[in-house]
């Protein structure tokens, strides 16, 4: 197993992280670092906390953090309301986004833009739509990474881009997204349960998620996704790749 | 320079700052009409202290405008208007009442006797931006003559403490009214009361209202359409509810007298979701922002 040699700077720090939702622990002590310019996917079964994270990593109220500490480039955003931390670099596309009725894409744009709208994806056709409302799964996503990337952030975390589109979707919104990240020198965190957006993705690192607990860390996503789809997450817990 | 205007009135407190009118266009004081005109007594009745007298007689080319404005302390208009439109004219009324500072504790009362005669067209626009210890009450009758139309849409930017505000309209064979009633209170007390009557055949009438109520406001809306004639009503209420201490009441009443008239109506009262404004707060705004931001999406920005 080799690690990178090159020194990266870290942009998300998160340190024995511990959230609590309706006054039920979900996050039971997460460590993550990610350097700047990473992509890192985290994969886990159902219900094991990985959008819970990205809520407390955005600074959702319902997800209380009892313990421990997120940074940003050194930064603590751990008491920061989620307009506080995406003023900071933070950015998640939901995995269900809310309809927003009276509220078109358009203008959500134009209010909370960084910059112009980039020409690379072809989301014209949603600016005119009230947010998310009557959008196919595919065009939801679309319109979720139209505003991620608006707001120019060093640190997005995608949740769930690939659940419900076929793999012809995924290739395309994966590939403008590596190619904005890239533009950007921005981070990622990618969430996911189905390991097939990784081949697309080839990310720096993968972690796996069971029962609120990171329970393993790799540089080799291959050897990672192969062994969960051949023998399934459970034996995560005993495999030998880790190298965290 | 070239005027914008076919017609304006302008009155500040009690004083007439500008009354002009194009030719085609007879613009008096209400009271200078009431001396005149027996017809003008017997519509208005009541001898009126202040107001204009607005008489279309020939297509004007642009908008008629009227803007009333409270300037100072304790200031108490009482309005008396009437407007007619002659048959077939198209006329743009563009109305402006308003409070020069937040804190007057003006009074404003209009009565207004609008008559739009056969086959004319009225567009009636009215933008109301008063200050938070205001008290305004308008009384507005329209009498729609055969094949007449009005589309009438009121505005209240900056609410007053309390708007009482009654609308009637009579609508004659064949004849239209569009009723758009749009207010977003804050700290206040807002009443609105309109009533349609389809009094001949294929009279349409359609209200839609848009109403939020935010910062301890109570807001209740009544309207009602009354089909006499074989016409076509309906209502549609929607309205937004923004913080605990608010409430919203919504009185849609539907009245059918005549076997082939349609009538329907529809009444909803939103509010904001915890994952909506945490899905917008994640993109950078404020609670406050949200709050705006969907607010005005809701009441439309159009005008
Ligand atoms: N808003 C919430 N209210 C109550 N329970 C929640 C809420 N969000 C998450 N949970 C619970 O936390 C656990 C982890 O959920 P989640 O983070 O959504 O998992 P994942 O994204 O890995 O599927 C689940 O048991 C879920 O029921
Ligand atoms: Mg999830």
């Amino acid at each position: 197993m080799q690690n990178h040699a090159k020194k990266v700077n870290t942009t998300l720090s998160i340190k024995d992280l511990h959230v609590s939702v309706d006054d039920k622990e979900v996050l039971r002590g997460v460590d993550l670092d990610i350097g700047k310019g990473e992509v890192h996917a985290l994969l886990g079964p159902n219900a094991s906390g990985k959008s819970t994270l990205a809520y407390a990593i955005m600074g959702i109220p319902e997800y209380k953090v009892t313990k421990g500490r997120i940074y940003l480039n050194k930064k603590d955003l751990t008491k920061l309301p989620p307009e506080g931390r995406a003023k900071t670099g933070i950015a998640l596309a939901f995995q269900n986004p809310p309809v927003v009725k009276n509220v078109k894409l358009g203008d959500l744009l134009n209010r909370i833009s960084n910059t112009g709208l980039d020409d690379g994806i072809s989301g014209e056709h949603l600016l005119k739509r009230e947010l998310n409302k009557g959008l196919s799964g595919g065009e939801k996503k679309l319109s979720e990474l139209m505003q991620v990337f608006s707001l120019k952030p060093k640190l997005i975390i995608f949740d769930e881009l690939d659940s419900g589109l076929d793999i012809e979707k995924v290739k395309t919104l994966t590939s403008y997204s590596k190619q904005m990240l890239n533009k950007e020198n921005a981070s990622a965190l990618v969430i996911t349960h189905n390991g097939e957006i990784l081949r697309f993705l080839k990310p720096e690192k993968i972690h796996v998620m069971i029962n609120g607990k990171i329970i393993c860390t790799s540089d080799d996503w291959k050897t990672v996704w192969r062994t969960i789809k051949r023998y399934g997450y459970e034996k995560c817990k005993k495999c030998r790749v880790r190298s965290s | 320079m070239k005027n914008a205007k076919s017609a304006e009135y302008d009155l500040v407190d009690h004083e007439l700052k500008k009354a002009f009118a194009d030719v085609g266009i007879e613009l008096l004081k209400i009271e200078e009409a009431f001396g005149r005109y027996a017809w003008v007594r017997k519509e208005i009745k009541k001898r009126p202290k202040e107001g204009y007298f607005l008489w279309v007689k020939k297509q004007p080319k642009m908008p008629i405008s009227s803007c009333v404005t409270a300037a100072t302390k304790k200031v108490s208009q009482q309005m008396t208007n009437l407007l007619v439109v002659e048959e077939g004219l198209k006329v743009t009324m563009l109305s402006a009442c308003s409070a020069l500072a937040k804190n007057l504790c003006a009074r404003h009362y209009a009565t207004g006797k609008i008559i739009v005669k056969r086959g004319a067209k009225l567009d009636y626009k009215s933008i109301h931006s008063w200050g938070r210890d205001d008290f305004v009450e308008p009384d507005y009758e329209f009498y729609l003559k055969k094949d007449a139309k009005l589309d009438y849409y009121y505005k209240s930017t900056s609410p007053p403490k309390r708007l009482n505000m009654k609308t009637t309209v009579y609508g004659d064979k064949g004849s239209s009214a569009n009723l758009n009633i749009i207010a977003n209170a804050i700290n206040s007390k807002l009443e609105t009361s309109d009533v349609i009557h389809l009094k001949g055949d294929d009279a349409t009438g359609i209200v839609r209202l848009r109403l939020v109520a935010n910062k301890s406001s109570n807001v209740i809306a009544h309207s009602k359409v009354v089909a006499e004639g074989a016409g076509k009503g309906h209502l549609d209420c929607q309205g937004m509810l923004i913080d605990k201490d608010s409430s919203i009441t919504f009185i849609p009443e539907i009245v059918d007298k005549n076997k082939d008239a349609v009538m329907s109506h529809e009444a909803s009262i939103g509010r904001i979701s915890e994952y909506e404004m945490n899905y917008l707060r994640s993109r950078g705004l404020t609670e406050k922002e949200v709050i705006n931001l969907i607010v005005n999406g809701f009441l439309g920005d159009s005008l």
